[in-house]
């Protein structure tokens, strides 16, 4: 498989301005040298805690913000300095699906002007026939009644409304699609609609996802290989079923013991990790965990653990000093 | 019989007026829940877990709400009889809540010290200086760290994680009889939402409070409850022990609701299981099953209403003419 996405050492650092003259007082630390490849036709999934960059991560490679730092290659051309034209032609092969169905689309225009816009922006189809049959195309693949192609927004359910920002986000034929929490704010007997549509829509155009969420059974469902992001790191990056199977970051283990199950005879085993996520405008020295993970060290502490290649059965990436002496005193 | 139980809801229905007319909001809701014990309330949004909630504390807002039929009981004596001063008393005493929201739950002007010693001010009559000592006590026990000086602090100063606690702090203040939990981790992220459940439960067992706990994350339902009440558009349609409900749910709601969710040990890539259609409209009631439309079950007598599960039958019960099909 070709890599179709690559992030190199990707920076976003937001200044904090204070003062009269609003001078830069400091900075949120929001991601810090991201690196990742995504393969053509997988679906990578971006878990973590609220606050620990898996947005701001989302925005910076569509370029919704200007990344402080760093590289993003897609189909092998950097697009992350891209301006005018050569970033709407970028853009059209990397779109979005955001969290909020109410709040993502605009109110006061028609689910056909909302899906025509991207095709009118980007040229795509020029008379209006076309676009109305292009409209009328999309909604059938998102498995909305062509005949509601007047209705505004809010005559939609959450669930249909989130079926209209993914045909937004397929108008332009993307390669690759962000989709930032697309089912958190649907009720559960809506959820798996959305995702067994997600999941059709990906066979039926060879679409690639990036599919941010912090619910981890979501996750594993439709994710082949999984990053996990605490305080703007990528502190683990694996095959799903290694992840879930045999966590080997301190944080990803926590993280997989701290939900409860949705099966009361395994009530009780509940791990609580003590603490709160340390402020981005103040990380910590070393590793970004070390303040709550129950084997820091004096390295931890001080220094900051590279993203590094695991070998071998468990293949993957991970930033951890400790993991091997871990692992090591677990199976003894 | 009603004496026996720390609180019991029979036949309660209650209506909303809003400017299309008067919906039915809830529809003869039978609940019942023992000392030290936890009943989960689970459903979708809209189906009225929160109402019923806000019906317990008697704060549905007098100009819109109507209760048709039905009583609430708490230790024996109906709420729903209540004189407004008397409610007052019982509020935030005897019956306490925690919202779901943490961040607009607390007062932004008040220091979490005087929002946790007002409970104590005003329930117990006791003077400022051994309420703020009392206070201090509290937030010590659900684990704010540093209580003594954290006292003086404001919301903004706390995280989400520690806002809640003080919230729980404030309404387990007069170790009241009854807590009414609202969503109380949504807000939050999974580990804090462990150390919160946790804390919860140390507490309730401390204190022997009985607890409500409204959610619609399955998984707090398998952790938490000793009894399950299934709700959808504004019925009760299944209750029963939380094994009965998680190993042979009734209701194919229920049965629907529980495939549908991807568990941590669904194959990847597999189809979920869904259930087809929306909920109904709330203006769009009837008499008879109000899943009807999405259930695959559904026949002609679904158009009469099945009937509804009962509190205390010691029976785990479904609302469905087709439970044993």
């Amino acid at each position: 498989m070709a890599t179709i996405l690559e992030v190199k050492n990707l920076d976003q650092h937001f200044p904090i301005l204070g003062g009269i003259l609003r001078r830069v007082k400091g900075y949120v630390f929001a991601l810090n040298k991201i690196n990742l490849k995504v393969e053509e036709g997988e679906t990578l999934g971006v878990v973590g805690e609220s606050g620990c960059g898996k947005s701001t991560l989302a925005k910076a490679i569509v370029r919704l913000n200007r990344p402080s730092a760093g590289d993003v290659y897609l189909n092998g051309k950097e697009i992350s300095r891209l301006e005018g034209e050569d970033l709407k032609v970028a853009r059209r092969q990397i779109q979005m699906i955001f969290q909020d169905p109410y709040g993502s689309l605009n109110p006061r225009k028609t689910v056909e002007s909302i899906l025509a816009e991207p095709l009118k922006l980007h040229r795509m189809v020029s008379t209006k026939a076309d676009i109305k049959k292009s409209v009328i195309d999309l909604m059938k693949l998102v498995g909305l009644p062509a005949d509601n192609i007047n209705r505004f927004p809010h005559e939609f359910s959450g669930g249909q409304r989130q079926r209209i920002g993914i045909a937004r986000a397929l108008a332009l034929r993307p390669k690759v699609v962000i989709a930032d929490e697309p089912v958190s704010a649907l009720d559960v007997s809506i959820q798996s609609q959305i995702l067994n549509l997600l999941n059709d829509l990906k066979k039926e155009l060879g679409l690639t996802y990036i599919f941010i969420a912090h619910d981890l059974a979501v996750v594993k469902y439709i994710a082949d290989r999984i990053a996990v992001m605490y305080l703007g790191n990528i502190v683990e990056l694996r095959k799903s079923s290694d992840l879930f199977d045999a966590p080997l970051h301190p944080y990803t283990q926590a993280l997989l013991k701290s939900i409860p199950a949705p099966n009361p005879h395994k009530r009780g085993n509940l791990q609580v990790l003590e603490g709160d996520v340390p402020s981005p405008k103040r990380p910590p020295a070393g590793c970004a965990f070390s303040t709550r993970c129950l084997y820091a060290t004096q390295t931890c502490h001080k220094e900051k653990p590279p993203l590094e290649d695991i070998s071998g059965e468990a293949a993957g990436k991970i930033a951890c000093f400790n993991y091997k002496s871990l692992t090591e005193t677990k199976g003894a | 019989m009603t004496n026996k139980h720390l609180l019991k809801i029979n036949n309660f229905t209650l209506s909303f007026k809003s400017n299309r007319g008067k919906f039915i909001a809830l529809e003869e809701i039978n609940l019942g829940l023992d000392s030290g014990k936890t009943l989960a309330l689970v459903g979708e949004s809209g189906c009225g877990k929160s109402i019923t909630a806000l019906s317990v504390l008697g704060l549905l807002p007098e100009n819109a709400a109507t209760v048709e039929k039905g009583e609430i009981f708490f230790r024996g004596d109906n709420l729903l009889n209540y004189h407004k001063n008397d409610l007052r008393k019982i509020r935030g005493n005897r019956i306490a809540m925690i919202f779901q929201e943490p961040m607009t739950a607390l007062n932004p002007v008040y220091t979490i010290g005087d929002q946790v010693a007002e409970a104590y001010r005003i329930h117990k009559g006791f003077s400022r200086r051994k309420s703020l000592d009392l206070a201090v006590e509290m937030l010590d026990k659900v684990k704010i760290p540093d209580p003594g000086s954290r006292i003086n602090e404001y919301p903004f100063q706390l995280s989400g994680g520690m806002r809640q606690r003080v919230l729980i702090a404030i309404a387990l203040a007069c170790q009241p009889d009854l807590l009414i939990a609202d969503e109380p981790t949504t807000a939050l992220d999974v580990t804090i939402q462990a150390q919160i459940l946790k804390l919860i439960g140390d507490l309730q067992k401390e204190m022997g409070t009985a607890v409500i706990f409204i959610t619609h994350d399955l998984g707090l339902v398998a952790e938490m409850a000793d009894s399950v009440a299934i709700m959808y558009a504004g019925r009760i349609i299944e209750e029963g022990g939380v094994y009965d409900i998680f190993d042979h749910p009734k209701h194919p709601y229920t049965q629907g609701l529980l495939t549908s969710i991807p568990k941590i040990d669904t194959p990847k890539g597999g189809k979920l299981a869904t259930i087809k259609g929306i909920v109904p409209s709330i203006y769009n009631r009837h008499a008879g099953c109000m899943f009807y439309d999405r259930c695959p079950k559904g026949q002609n007598a679904c158009f009469t209403r099945p009937k509804a599960p009962e509190p205390f039958s010691g029976k785990h019960e479904a609302a469905c003419h087709f439970v044993d099909v």
